[in-house]
């Protein structure tokens, strides 16, 4: 793949890819599998956690935080990620590149090694994963899941996907659900650990100064796991409803109203019209140069951030704002008549320019970050799309108002969705439980 | 005509630094970041949410200003009479932004292409105060929304909860954006006030980093520079009001939609009074002697996470400030009350024997490397150099700092600066 310096074949359904960049000073590792949301997804969710608690050489938090220690603190982090509907278990390290270690030493094929039998060499024994780091992650799982409400900006995105896609997997939250958790066994969940590991496609991304040779004792072992059967995850095609749009509203004991309005435009990273519609959503809210910053924020007075973003993987797009309750109508009503601007084609050469120049921006920064070069990547091979930064960059600068304006007509409001208050909204608190207080 | 740059290199970490300072008093640091496409540049005043009391050079009253103002002051910088400065750096490609904390405020920018020029609408933006009665109340509403946003953020609230735990009098204890009722009181005259007192040339700093061209960037900077503006004779002078020993409250709490507990827990410390060198080998010190004590390595942070009191979300920090310093705790727990219990607890019972030369090997390793990763960010470098800058302390050597501190440094930290009694705790507790 272009931009990948090198890329290996570990095993089937695994794959290294290499950057070579030696303006970093750390070597940045990231593991991934791929599983597709869906039944298994708050297992999917706890394992990542169980296995991050020790391995077969590894056996507890204390014996890893010495390895790691002794690595000038490489780090060590873990999470599920949702792309879509995919659900990715995500294993994740940042350690020094070999050139800064006091002594010479080198350190970061170690590492490499650690994460790779982090997962290969799971601590299991006949009743399943340890019980203690089985039970004590199952509680932090279970906070976890709880704890989605505390993120205001987040809860409110996501609950306006959530209606988008009632009972479809995309609606699925990346944490899974507590049911779901509740059930679970640590028997059950190795045994579902061995299956998944022998048939989820895993990639592993290396970036930072760091060459092949340094780690290639540590890749020609392979992965030494049984493979078989390998089943790649996909995105399930399927239409939210937008006949009827529909407004959700639902009040909590907040001090300011989150306002997320979803739209389907049916513009993946796959489609034709991804590149226009990439330009669109910039112009629309897509930092200070759009009319969203400028009309709900710098005009109206009514919020401090205003927003719009694509869902490339789903064709979506979501507008966000954060605004005093009683606002809402108002708010709405300006949005709005954004969007008709942009339906008009009242797009001035300063916003398109501004969107553009906005975009190419961030593409080249991207190089600068790590995991950001790691997500771009990661995009593209969930995707399939095959835009290097270079093309993508060239495709945007081509991008006329007229285009603009054609994928404005993909654009159709399915679910708006508002977080308000209690105090303001006349619904009750129940035990600290939000309540939803009408839905048309 | 070109002030002369010194260069000076850092071989551990592989960096080098430029630095020159300019007629009327402004210091200018470069550093080139080969392979970057990303340049960035950062122009601070040493003026933060703290500065809210002070004497103007040549006044003898001192003056106070509403709480906020810093940062009021940083949301209306960005206007002009012609507009907002966003369009200039939107029409160059670049990204334009700006922070305020306790101690300053930066205004920075990032780009890949048009460095120079978006260089020049920094420096000259930032000299070019425009302030109406329209344009600052317009902006109230804005700010308004923004203080919203953190009432509802459960971390944000803990975090000054715990502030005003720690401190009596000290203004650190007051949120950097102020409150709907300070910001009110802000007019345009009150703004400008803040501005010629702060935005003297002599009381910033610019730092820069990217694959630049050092004495073109120099140029750049020096022609944007308001030629009319010449060295102070006199410097600023702030007036902090006196703050005892012991804290304020040992505990507070406040309720919010959160699904459980949150907590900060602070420890005040009172040993202040300076900055410099002497601060930068306390911070780094005390910085080992926290990862020996709360690391995931550690005895504490073990039985902590297996007795279920808190989760990966757990963190821990030092804050080195001139007139204040801190180490706050923090993270979710089902029971914050039994945990700052058991910290205290745990805490009375280490010796200083307990603290091991592997242990201070390990964690002092671990801070090299969270160190050296600073360096892979220009948006991280830059914001550490400029408020350690203003602390008198080059962050560029901290490598130089940290091999030279040794266990009985860290011991003495702990003697010194981990005790119960300066302890606070701070909940948020679901509604």
């Amino acid at each position: 793949m272009e931009g990948v310096y090198y890329q290996q074949r570990l095993d089937e359904g695994v794959n290294l890819y290499l950057i070579k960049e030696p303006k970093f000073k750390t070597v940045w590792i990231s593991l991934f599998l791929y599983r597709q949301l869906d039944e298994n997804t708050t297992k999917n969710a706890l394992l990542p956690y169980v296995i991050k608690r020790g391995n077969q050489d590894y056996q507890d938090l204390k014996a890893i935080e010495k390895f790691l220690g002794e690595k000038y603190g490489a780090t060590l982090s873990v999470d599920v990620v949702k792309k879509g509907d995919l659900q990715l278990l995500y294993f994740n390290s940042n350690v020094i590149s070999d050139k800064y270690t006091l002594n010479g030493e080198g350190v970061v094929s170690a590492v490499l090694s650690f994460i790779l039998d982090l997962i290969r060499k799971p601590l299991i024994g006949d009743n399943g994963f340890k019980e203690e780091f089985f039970g004590q992650e199952k509680q932090n799982l279970r906070k976890l899941i709880s704890a989605r409400i505390n993120d205001k900006i987040q809860y409110s995105l996501e609950r306006c996907y959530e209606e988008m896609y009632k009972g479809r997997p995309f609606s699925r939250y990346r944490y899974g659900d507590i049911e779901e958790l509740d059930q679970i066994t640590s028997r059950e969940l190795a045994d579902y650990y061995y299956k998944l590991l022998s048939e989820t496609p895993i990639d592993i991304f290396v970036v930072g100064d760091v060459d092949i040779s340094d780690l290639k004792d540590v890749l020609d072992r392979g992965l030494e796991i049984n493979r078989q059967n390998i089943l790649y995850p996909m995105q399930e095609q399927y239409n939210p409803d937008r006949d009827v749009p529909r407004e959700v509203v639902e009040a909590m004991d907040v001090n300011q109203g989150k306002l997320v309005m979803g739209f389907k435009t049916g513009v993946d990273y796959k489609s034709a019209q991804y590149v226009p519609m990439l330009v669109y959503t910039s112009i629309l809210g897509g930092g200070t140069h759009s009319k969203l910053f400028n009309n709900v924020r710098e005009k109206a007075s009514l919020a401090y951030y205003s927003f719009a973003r694509m869902e490339k993987f789903k064709g979506l797009m979501v507008i966000g704002s954060g605004i005093e309750t009683t606002n809402y109508q108002k708010t709405v009503q300006i949005i709005n008549q954004q969007l008709e601007e942009m339906n008009k084609g009242n797009i001035s050469e300063y916003e398109i320019d501004g969107a553009k120049k906005a975009l190419v921006n961030d593409i080249l920064s991207m190089k600068d970050n790590q995991a950001q070069t790691v997500d771009f990547l990661l995009n593209r091979i969930i995707s399939g799309h095959g835009m290097t930064p270079q093309t993508l960059i060239k495709e945007i600068e081509r991008v006329t108002v007229q285009e603009v304006r054609e994928v404005s007509g993909k654009v159709e409001p399915v679910v708006t969705y508002f977080l308000t208050s209690t105090k303001s909204g006349g619904g009750e608190m129940n035990d600290g439980q939000y309540k939803r207080i009408s839905v048309f | 005509m070109m002030d002369s740059i010194k260069e000076f290199r850092f071989s551990k970490i592989r960096e080098t630094l430029h630095y020159t300072k300019l007629r009327n008093g402004l210091e200018v640091f470069i550093l080139p970041k080969e392979g970057y496409s990303k340049q960035f540049a950062v122009f601070a005043t040493n003026f933060g949410s703290i500065d809210t009391r002070f004497t103007i050079p040549g006044e003898d009253e001192a003056t106070s200003v509403p709480d906020g103002i810093a940062h009021f002051l940083e949301h209306k910088l960005f206007e002009e009479e012609k507009g907002n400065v966003f369009d200039k750096f939107s029409k160059l490609g670049a990204s334009a932004n700006a922070y305020t904390n306790f101690t300053n405020t930066a205004y920075l920018f990032s780009s890949t292409s048009n460095f120079y020029q978006s260089l020049e609408v920094l420096v000259k933006f930032v000299q070019n105060p425009y302030f109406t009665d329209q344009n600052v109340e317009k902006e109230k509403g804005i700010i308004g929304q923004e203080i919203r946003m953190y009432d509802d953020n459960g971390e944000w609230r803990s975090f000054f909860n715990l502030l005003q735990g720690m401190y009596k009098n000290h203004p650190v204890r007051i949120d950097i954006a102020g409150d709907i009722e300070s910001i009110k009181k802000i007019d345009k005259e009150t703004l400008y006030k803040c501005y010629n007192n702060f935005y003297h040339p002599d009381n910033m700093v610019l730092f820069a980093a990217g694959d630049i061209d050092i004495s073109r960037a120099v140029q750049v900077i020096e022609e944007s520079l308001d030629s009319r503006v010449h060295e102070r004779k006199s410097g600023i002078e702030r007036h902090y009001p006196w703050e005892p020993a012991e804290v304020a409250k040992e505990r507070v709490e406040q309720r919010l939609s959160v699904s459980q507990p949150l907590f900060n827990i602070g420890f005040k410390d009172n040993d202040v009074g300076y900055g410099g060198e002497r601060m930068f080998v306390k911070d780094i010190s005390t910085s080992i002697l926290l990862e020996m004590i709360f690391g995931k390595g550690s005895n504490l942070y073990e039985r902590m996470y297996r007795e279920g009191l808190i989760n990966a979300t757990f963190s821990f920090d030092y804050t080195a400030e001139v007139d204040y310093c801190y180490t706050i705790l923090g993270g979710e727990s089902p029971d914050p009350d039994r945990l700052a219990e058991l910290i205290s607890h745990e805490i009375s019972l280490i010796n200083e024997a307990d603290l091991t030369e592997e242990e201070f090997t390990l964690a002092r390793n671990k801070l090299l490397g969270r160190y050296l990763n600073n360096f892979n960010s220009l948006e991280y470098v830059a914001s550490n150099f400029v408020s350690y800058h203003f602390k008198g302390v080059n962050f560029l050597e901290f490598m130089d700092f940290i091999e030279a501190i040794s266990i009985d440094t860290v011991r003495e930290r702990f003697r010194a600066h981990l005790r119960p009694e300066t302890m606070v705790l701070s909940v948020i507790l679901p509604k």
